[in-house]
């Protein structure tokens, strides 16, 4: 590994140490606004599968959920 | 092979036992069209069936592209364009354990010249009273690179993807919660597509073009260019990192606001920067979504707009003119409408990308229209 993405990877774990510990836990009570349906993370895998494929053919990135899938389907 | 796998999907289906969590059946279609003569219709169709009330499922997906093109980066090549269909099914699998959430993928591609085969598992637990969950997948991608018009058997090329992922989704609180996940792809073997060939310059003809205050471009490249036209070439090797950030905080009275970024790099030396920010306000019944996102990446360590040859006439051993390892930025906006209806939801979206190329020899800008309607069916 070169050292860039050595450096992005000790940033990223640095980022989680740091903000984990820090978190309560949150009680059922409090996670009225966590349920409703804007608030997910992944709202729809399909339709979010199917835009991705259309983003990944045409940005040169791929990684964090934006993954090319298999063959083209560009140009 | 399509058919093997609806079969297989319909027996998960029927087998399943009934659960808490909705099973679903959706269909979507996206549209897209742009000033560069691209046409592509993408419908699908998915269907979930729970296995538990924990985020087990079975599904299985079926997804078709239709493309016409006659872009300037297929005209250049002396073709006239092409029409062309490319068939996807895939299916996964996933079953609550405890406090682990195995899953397991399989996916299939097709199209007259590319066939692809992925196998994909993932593992995730929950810790902290459900306020962090940790996930790791791995994924294997073997696809076949052919030509149109020939038999695999005749010509063909193999490309094989690994992607390991590990991921760390935090609740931050009673209205926040965020995810962060690094990924490592590893890609050995042919990346080039087999139709492209590029075109070459006299260094000298170019610096007179310069000294007239000329570029060379899409209109005239082919006046210009050396009559040698190798085909594409790029290494057989290429190892890509990306970093993401995704936050997602609840705001009453508005909604949710959502923030994404995206750094990646590869060993090509492409960098890039995605930045993707969403709101999504609850009115009434409805629920609009208003999002943007702004990419913007560096070339390659071995793109040029015009590649010469030297005065021994030894031509550049990298040479690509593929539009996606050049220096653009390009923004994508649009609006979604949801409507509940029953059991059914109905969503339609639309919007624009806009793409500037800093320095492709085709094409300076493109602009496209895209949109995605769909309804899902919950029972």
């Amino acid at each position: 590994m070169t050292a860039a993405p050595r450096r992005l990877l000790v940033a990223l774990l640095a980022a989680i140490a740091t903000t984990a510990p820090a978190c309560a836990t949150t009680r059922p009570y409090q996670r009225e606004a966590l349920a409703r349906p804007e608030m997910a993370l992944e709202p729809d895998g399909d339709e979010a599968a199917l835009r991705q494929h259309f983003l990944g053919t045409r940005e040169g990135a791929i990684g964090g959920g934006g993954g090319e899938g298999g063959g083209c389907g560009c140009n | 092979m399509r058919l093997q796998l609806i079969v297989v999907a319909a027996a998960l289906l029927a087998a399943a036992p009934a659960a808490a969590e909705p099973n679903t059946l959706s269909f979507d279609t996206l549209f897209y069209s742009d000033n560069d003569n691209v046409l592509v219709v993408s419908p699908q169709v998915a269907a979930h069936r729970a296995l538990d009330d924990a985020g087990g499922e079975a599904s299985a997906r079926v997804a078709v592209d239709i493309i016409s093109a006659a872009s300037v980066d297929v005209v250049s090549q002396a073709t006239s364009g092409f029409t062309e269909v490319r068939k996807e099914a895939a299916l996964s699998g996933s079953l609550r354990i405890g406090e682990l959430l195995p899953a397991v993928r399989y996916r299939f591609s097709d199209e007259p010249d590319y066939r692809s085969h992925g196998f994909g598992v993932t593992l995730s637990r929950d810790f902290a009273g459900h306020d962090s969950t940790l996930a790791v997948s791995f994924d294997v991608g073997l696809d076949t690179v052919g030509r149109t018009g020939t038999a695999f058997s005749a010509w063909s090329r193999h490309l094989n993807t690994h992607t390991g992922e590990v991921g760390l989704t935090q609740v931050l609180g009673p209205r926040t919660v965020i995810r962060g996940s690094y990924s490592l792809t590893l890609q050995d073997g042919y990346m080039e597509k087999p139709y492209r060939y590029v075109p070459l310059f006299d260094a000298a003809v170019l610096a007179d073009l310069d000294r007239a205050g000329m570029t060379v471009g899409g209109d005239d490249f082919d006046t210009y260019r050396l009559p040698e036209r190798p085909p594409e070439e790029v290494p057989d090797r290429r190892v890509r990192h990306a970093l993401s950030l995704r936050a997602l905080r609840f705001i009453p009275a508005i909604g949710a606001a959502q923030l994404d970024y995206r750094f990646y790099l590869d060993s090509w030396g492409v960098q890039a920067h995605t930045v993707d920010a969403a709101i999504k306000i609850p009115i009434g019944r409805f629920r609009l979504d208003v999002e943007d996102r702004l990419h913007y990446q560096l070339a390659a360590d071995f793109w040029a707009r015009a590649y010469t040859v030297d005065s021994d006439g030894v031509i550049p051993t990298w040479r690509t003119v593929d539009r996606e390892l050049g220096t653009y930025a390009q923004d994508t906006a649009f609006v979604r409408l949801q409507r509940p209806f029953g059991d059914f939801l109905v969503y339609a979206m639309g919007g624009t990308m806009i793409t500037r190329y800093d320095d492709f020899l085709y094409l300076d800008w493109r602009l496209a229209l895209v949109s995605e309607a769909g309804v899902r069916w919950d029972w």
